[in-house]
Order: structure tokens, then C-alpha cells, then sequence
């Protein structure tokens, strides 16, 4: 029977929850790396057992750590990431330059194809590869060299480069998004990359339709449908059609669309899901109800999702790595609260329940799904 | 110190990085270098330690700042 494996990191440590495919009992392992936070751990797809995990505090600093069996043991890699050549500068908060300065890794993204190739996207916001599993990581310095990286910004949780998507039928083609510089893309393997933000609208900028500068909390993709993507922007659900050359906006009749999480269901490319925050100031759920929206349209049209969360005196928030979902026939559907609960659906959102409630602020969620 | 970090991090190269920044090799700003109950956080990185330190009989300590953290 297929199992699935949920990794969540949280502000004080990894835990990595599994089930079966009935997805009602499950256990729990951790916490891993006690006390440190855990930004982002995502497992290979070529090879379930090797995960690799970003653990990082204002102590020591950056970790990178990897696993080679599946989360039960876990050593140290590389943690050397270097700017390449002169790091320059960026824009401050006040619009003053101020120099690139390494101070975590947000996400890492697994290649499709080789388990030893992974990719780390960081704050300040840059792109690393590591081709040996992580001993040693290499800028791929075309991304802020393209042109536009001194006018990027960051936002106020820092500049943080936090969705890494990978073309499945175009080995040349990644998406990024860095908060608060925009979506950005890339067809030759990172040697060259492009803004890809027409379309999104930023009232909060001087030129709301500029090039760059749109703070962009999250992309997700299908990989059936790879040109057809999903952005949770700083107020506002977008879509493209076109591999992001084109955004059009499909917030609809969302209760607010504000947000940071966004995934899409595994089967069906047109059920997407996210969980509505009430504002920029005011980071929880409206009238203190957790409620994921589904739309089965591709958006514009919303659904709530109510059935097992909390609908009253609930207050926390699904930061933008802490949704995913899982490859079962019924698509599971999971994302962890900065309240500590972690929450599952297995069957699409219909109904919801708590694996864990506990736990420290959850910074993502992955799941794995296993034979 | 320096010799004495330099050491540690030939010989535990996962704590590169973890005490002093990768690229300035200067001291991560919430750690703290303690040697015969004097703070050394601020010395010179090639100022000699204590000779009992460089002797052995006592350690030159590393430790996270008590900051409250979140």
C-alpha cells in the first residue's frame, strides 16, 4: 500500500509525519534539529530516501543538511554560498543601495532527474546549484546579473528568493520569485534569465505595472500543465497561460485576496486551492475562521473549505511554502499553520483534520508520496 | 584564536560557517569567545591566548550569546 511522508519545518526544529494511504493515523518523527529553524526540506524525486534540509539561526547560521534514508539520519553538507564576482548592491528598504549579504536559505528544489543536483534559493535573493548533493553550491549569477538587480527591494520579511519550479518537459526552463522583485524565468539552465511580470498590478510601488518590484508570496504549477501557472501575490491571484509572458488576475469572488500559500490538485489542473488572509497588517484568518478556497475553474470562482478547521477564534497563518500536495488517486491535500497545527485532507479539501496541533510555527510542508 | 578556529574547522569542517561568516571570517555577532573567565569576543583574532589556554589546561570557550531569542 502506498504511504505518504509529510515534511514539515518549523521554527524550532523538522518533523516528518507519515501515514498510509488512508491518511488517518499517523506518526510522528522529531523534533530534528531541535531548537533551529527549518525553513524549507524536500526530498528527491529520483530518490524518496534522500531529502535535503535548510537549517539555519541567528546563531550559527546556515546548515545545510541531508538525509539518505529518508529522515531517519541526517549529516551536514555544504553551507559555503558565495556571491560570484562583485556582489554589488541591491535597494534597501529606505531605496539606498545596500550590499548582497547571505543570510538563509528559503527553499530547495530537487532536479526532476539526478538526486545529487539541487537547487537553493536564498536571501538575500539568489539562486544556487549544488551538482554533488550538496557539498558544494555555485551561484548561477546570471539570474542577478540579468539587470534588474539593483532596483530589486526587499520585503518585510527580507529578500528572499522562495519558489524554485522546474520545467518537467523543458530541462532548460525554470521559474523564480523573489519577494518583494517579482517572477522571473529562465529557458537556458540559469545562464539567462527574464522578468515575467506583466500583468500584476502593485498599487504600493510607483509604477504599479513596473518590470520588477511586485512583492510575489508564491507560484504554484501543475507539472501536466508546466506553462500554466498560479501566483498568490501581495493582494491579488493571478494566472498565466503562457509561462508567465501574461498574468491575468482570477482573485473573483475570494473573501480577500490576500495570502501567501497557493497549490494546485495533483489530477486536476484546474482545482487550485489557497488560504485567504485578511490583510497586509493583519496576518490571519477573516472573522477569525481558517478557511482554504478552492476554485475547480482555475479561479474567479471560489469555494470555501470549511469541514474540520477551526471557524471561530482562529488566528494564525499558512505562511507560502507550508501547502503542498500529494500524488494519491484522491489527491491529498496539507499545509501547517504558524500556529503549529497541521492540518490534512485526504480527499481534496472536502474535509479536513488535524495530524498535529502542537507543534512550533511551521515555516513549509512537503509530502512525499511513496510506493 | 585564529589558529585555534582554523584548527577546529579543518578538523570539523561543518562548523564552517557556524562561528565565524564564511566570507570575512570574522565572528558571527551573536557568538561569544570566552578564555580564563575573560570575554575574548572583541580581541584581535591573531592576539595570542592565555598560555594555559594554548597549553591545553584550559579551554578556550565558544558559546551562543544568552540572547532571548524568539
Amino acid at each position: 500500500m502506498s504511504k505518504v511522508r509529510v515534511l514539515v519545518g518549523t521554527h524550532k526544529g523538522a518533523f516528518i509525519l507519515t501515514s498510509d494511504a488512508k491518511r488517518d493515523k499517523w506518526e510522528v518523527s522529531g523534533p530534528h534539529f531541535a531548537g533551529w529553524e527549518i525553513y524549507h526540506m524536500k526530498a528527491s524525486p529520483v530518490n524518496p530516501d534522500r531529502i535535503y534540509a535548510s537549517q539555519t539561526s541567528g546563531w550559527f547560521g546556515q546548515v545545510m543538511q541531508r538525509s539518505n534514508d529518508g529522515g531517519k539520519t541526517w549529516e551536514p553538507v555544504g553551507n559555503k554560498f558565495v556571491y560570484e564576482g562583485e556582489a554589488g548592491t541591491h535597494q534597501w528598504y529606505d531605496g539606498t543601495p545596500h550590499p548582497w549579504e547571505f543570510k538563509r536559505v528559503w527553499h530547495l528544489e530537487p532536479s526532476l532527474t539526478d538526486a545529487e543536483t539541487v537547487f537553493a534559493g536564498a536571501e538575500d535573493a539568489a539562486l544556487f546549484k549544488s551538482t554533488d548533493g550538496g557539498t558544494n553550491w555555485a551561484e548561477l549569477p546570471g539570474l542577478r546579473g540579468h539587470g534588474t538587480g539593483p532596483k530589486w527591494q526587499p520585503g518585510a520579511g527580507g529578500m528572499c528568493l522562495h519558489t524554485v519550479i522546474l520545467d518537467p518537459k523543458d530541462v532548460g526552463r525554470i521559474y523564480i520569485a523573489i519577494s518583494a522583485a517579482g517572477a522571473f524565468r529562465t529557458d537556458d539552465g540559469g545562464a539567462t534569465w527574464k522578468p515575467i511580470n506583466k500583468g500584476l498590478h502593485s498599487q504600493y510601488i510607483p509604477d504599479p505595472t513596473a518590470e520588477v518590484g511586485h512583492c510575489v508570496h508564491h507560484i504554484a504549477m501543475n507539472p501536466a500543465r508546466p506553462g500554466v501557472l498560479f501566483m498568490q501575490k501581495h493582494w491579488d491571484v493571478m494566472r498565466s497561460d503562457d509561462a508567465g509572458e501574461n498574468w491575468t488576475e482570477v482573485s473573483g469572488n475570494l473573501p480577500t485576496d490576500f495570502g501567501f500559500a497557493i497549490d494546485v490538485h495533483t489530477h486536476e489542473p484546474e482545482t487550485i486551492y489557497v488560504v485567504p488572509i485578511k490583510s497586509d497588517s493583519e496576518h490571519f484568518p477573516l472573522d477569525g475562521q481558517l478557511r482554504v478556497y478552492r476554485s475547480r475553474t482555475g479561479g474567479n470562482e471560489w469555494e470555501p473549505l470549511t469541514k474540520g478547521l477551526p471557524q471561530k477564534d482562529c488566528y494564525v497563518n499558512v505562511l507560502r511554502d507550508a501547502m503542498a500536495v500529494d500524488q494519491l488517486e484522491k489527491c491529498g491535500v496539507y499545509f501547517g499553520t504558524t500556529g503549529g497545527q497541521v492540518y490534512a485532507s485526504a480527499d481534496a479539501g472536502e474535509s479536513w483534520a488535524p495530524i498535529v496541533r502542537d507543534l512550533p510555527k511551521v515555516l513549509s510542508v512537503e509530502v512525499q508520496t511513496l510506493p | 584564536m585564529r589558529t585555534v578556529l582554523d584548527a577546529l574547522e579543518a578538523r570539523y569542517p561543518m562548523l564552517r560557517g557556524t562561528i565565524r561568516d564564511q566570507g570575512t571570517l570574522k565572528r558571527r555577532a551573536f557568538l561569544r569567545f570566552f578564555a580564563c573567565e575573560e570575554d575574548w569576543s572583541h580581541e584581535p583574532m591573531d592576539k595570542a591566548l592565555p598560555e594555559v589556554v594554548a597549553e591545553g589546561k584550559e579551554p578556550l570557550l565558544v558559546i551562543g550569546a544568552i540572547a532571548g531569542g524568539s
